[in-house]
């Protein structure tokens, strides 16, 4: 059974639109942080959001009217990928789709607004409008309502390789021959409840850039959006092996966990390694990986530009991995720290690119593209 | 409680070697994100705010009892709400039976926590009174927490190495139902839709069920939904909730339901759906009414339904020793 890529679509900091987005990141633009915060006086906290105006034009559909911007991210990201397959698969029939959602920290504004209201006014201010919203599967709900979808749908909770994990789910799916394509949708949103943990957990840094494969690492920037994949049985780009992911239990022990999921995937024809590098202990784990198994790949982050989306990044790489194969192009990697770290070599057009996600809580997977 | 569960199921088997993990949760380590956002909102001490932030994502669990047993495989942890367990067990079924995988350890886990407690009394689905699943004066559901994992092979590597096989999974129907985030469409059609898949997966008819351990949550939504769906497909098979005995314990529940489900066929027995009185006007249930009772059970079918429309379905068979042919995976 062969696997494509038919579509792909992404709601970014730097805008909506396969294209766009992708035009942006080959200019060598980043996103401009915005600073949030609990109240006046409170930490502030820089990050990346979504432009306001970029879903503007999503369907009145009954329940985006009270949902939170996580699942008004994934409704834009799924119709927009869901559309661009219609020109590789065809009309696409709801009832033969499977839906699988990729998430980390999920409605964590509504969560937070539910709590908030319990801690501080008890029990009997607890809002029925806001809780269900901070059920991790009610992203996934509102959009297999959207669409239609009346069969499976799964929503798969994780650190940044979640989406990586989405992607292999996927292809388990996929050998139901009932099902004509899956819809993988990964989505994050951002506030400063968020934020702080981040910084508590001490992997927020305090002020942009992010920078890649800085030693010691810095820190990352939080962002927010969503990046969507139909995968099927034609498409532009082929989905060589996803390999099914592997956990560390130490941070220290995530280049050992890298390093056998990099081996397995590569071959002679993957020069590109699309990483996860946000400027944590990952882009050193990533480093010690890349260089004991593929030395001489081109390797570039898009996180330095868009941010650190944790639920959505990995499909944002996967997405930036097949842009870079259809167009043969490749964004400039930003804020690179040192000449001699993975991101130094020069980008030639190739028909093979590994995408690899370490998470920031103990999960690796990553998968290899062609054309 | 994942790790005692975990550790039941692998001290029974000590060569099952698993491939991959698929666990299902509703709020994972939410009670560790309580205590953060408490002592932040309250600024109380905040030295263990690391501690409680590391553990807060919903995986957490389920990989540090995957950890404390030395256990690194693939580890995907399914949120859909209350179906979660059921959509886990199912989920590693079509792994194997796709023949992509052997052995994989599977189930559910959740623990009670503020939020959802007071969540779920929000929606006023949870009662101060006596879980009456499928009883017209039920008045909705008890919370509960719990773990049950599951060590699943494909039948032909068990058997190879002779390994105790407790059941077999047959079937597996999942659904997605549109008509509201939290509440069924009347008509049963999700339930309805899942039972059928489990049925057309298993390769068998409604006829050949001989138990239903119902989601039975004792909500007025839940039970009326799917008493009618059971109803409408199936001709007076017993039919129980055992959420009156062990409450609901959300992403956990479809896995220990599993598991009652797998010791009512090893033991020949229905379990009781306690606290009935009557049933609602006009549905035609056969409600295992407050007693366990014997009976030949060869083949059950366990139903999870969860918020955001998602339905699950299992089909669990009786383990008859025989020659291997496609299909049938040994839990």
């Amino acid at each position: 059974m062969s696997l494509h890529i038919a579509g792909m679509g992404w709601v970014t900091p730097l805008g909506r639109g396969l294209e766009k987005v992708w035009d942006r990141l080959l200019r060598g633009e980043e996103a401009a942080a915005q600073k949030v915060s609990r109240g006046a006086g409170e930490p502030q906290y820089p990050t990346f959001l979504v432009p306001k105006d970029e879903l503007g034009d999503l369907p009145p559909h009954p329940r985006l009217r009270r949902a939170s911007p996580i699942s008004r991210f994934a409704a834009a990201a799924g119709l927009d990928a869901l559309e661009t397959a219609r020109s590789a698969i065809g009309e696409i029939d709801a009832t033969r789709i499977a839906l699988i959602f990729a998430i980390s920290n999920g409605g964590v504004i509504y969560t937070a607004r539910f709590y908030g209201e319990v801690v501080k006014s008890g029990a009997q201010s607890a809002s029925p409008l806001l809780f269900p919203e901070t059920v991790f599967n009610a992203s996934a709900s509102h959009l297999a309502a959207i669409l239609g979808i009346t069969g499976a749908s799964y929503t798969l909770v994780g650190d940044g390789a979640v989406g990586m994990l989405a992607l292999k789910m996927a292809e388990n799916l996929m050998t139901d021959e009932r099902l004509d394509c899956c819809l993988i949708v990964g989505a994050e949103e951002v506030d400063w409840l968020l934020c702080d943990a981040y910084r508590r957990w001490r992997l927020l840094k305090s002020r942009p850039p992010i920078e890649p494969f800085r030693a010691p690492p810095k820190g990352t920037v939080l962002s927010e959006g969503a990046g969507a994949v139909v995968l099927g049985r034609k498409g532009p780009v082929a989905v060589d092996q996803i390999h099914g992911g592997t956990n560390f239990w130490r941070r220290n022990q995530a280049a050992a966990a890298i390093v056998p999921v990099l081996s397995n995937l590569t071959d002679a024809r993957a020069k590109l390694l699309i990483s996860s590098a946000n400027g944590t202990f990952v882009d050193l784990a990533e480093m010690v990986a890349i260089h004991e198994t593929i030395p001489d790949a081109c390797v570039y982050s898009c996180k330095p530009a868009l941010g650190e989306s944790v639920g959505a990044s990995a499909l944002w790489q996967v997405i930036v991995a097949g842009q870079s194969l259809l167009s043969g192009k490749q964004p400039p990697l930003l804020h690179l720290a040192t000449k001699d770290s993975p991101g130094s070599a020069e980008f030639e057009p190739t028909q093979s690119a590994l995408v690899l996600s370490c998470g920031m809580n103990q999960q690796v997977a990553g998968l290899r593209l062609s054309i | 409680m994942m790790i005692r569960a975990l550790d039941e199921a692998l001290s029974q088997d000590g060569q099952f070697r698993p491939e991959m993990a698929v666990i299902g949760t509703t709020s994972g380590g939410m009670s560790f994100g309580e205590n953060y956002y408490r002592a932040l909102d309250q600024h109380h001490d905040l030295r263990h705010t690391p501690r409680w932030i590391a553990n807060y994502p919903p995986q957490k669990p389920a990989l540090d009892a995957l950890e404390a047993f030395g256990v690194s495989v693939p580890c995907h942890v399914i949120a859909n709400a209350c179906a979660s367990g059921t959509n886990a067990l199912g989920h590693a079924f079509d792994c194997i039976r796709s023949g992509k995988y052997q052995r994989v350890l599977t189930g559910g886990y959740d623990t009670l926590c503020q939020l959802v407690f007071v969540g779920f009394d929000s929606l006023q689905a949870s009662t101060p009174e006596k879980c009456r699943p499928f009883d017209r004066d039920r008045t909705g559901m008890v919370l509960a927490e719990g773990a049950a994992i599951f060590a699943l092979e494909n039948l032909e590597s068990a058997q190879a190495r002779g390994a105790n096989i407790l059941a077999e999974v047959i079937g597996y129907g999942i659904s997605t139902d549109n008509h509201h985030l939290t509440q069924p469409n009347p008509s049963g059609i999700g339930p309805r839709q899942a039972m059928m898949d489990a049925l057309q997966s298993a390769g068998i008819s409604g006829t050949q069920v001989d138990y239903i351990n119902a989601h039975g949550t004792a909500t007025v939504f839940n039970d009326a939904a799917e008493g009618k769906a059971i109803a409408e497909l199936f001709d007076r098979v017993p039919v129980s909730s055992t959420k009156a005995m062990m409450g609901h314990s959300l992403g956990a529940a479809g896995a220990i339901e599993a598991i009652i489900s797998l010791l009512a066929i090893q033991h020949q027995f229905l379990p009781a759906n306690i606290n009935f009185r009557a049933g609602d006007e006009g549905v035609n249930l056969n409600i295992v009414a407050n007693e366990p009772r014997s009976a030949a059970i060869d083949i059950v079918l366990s139903n999870s339904f969860g918020f955001g429309g998602t339905n699950a379905s299992i089909l669990l068979q009786r383990f008859h020793q025989r020659p291997v042919c496609d299909g049938p995976i040994a839990a």
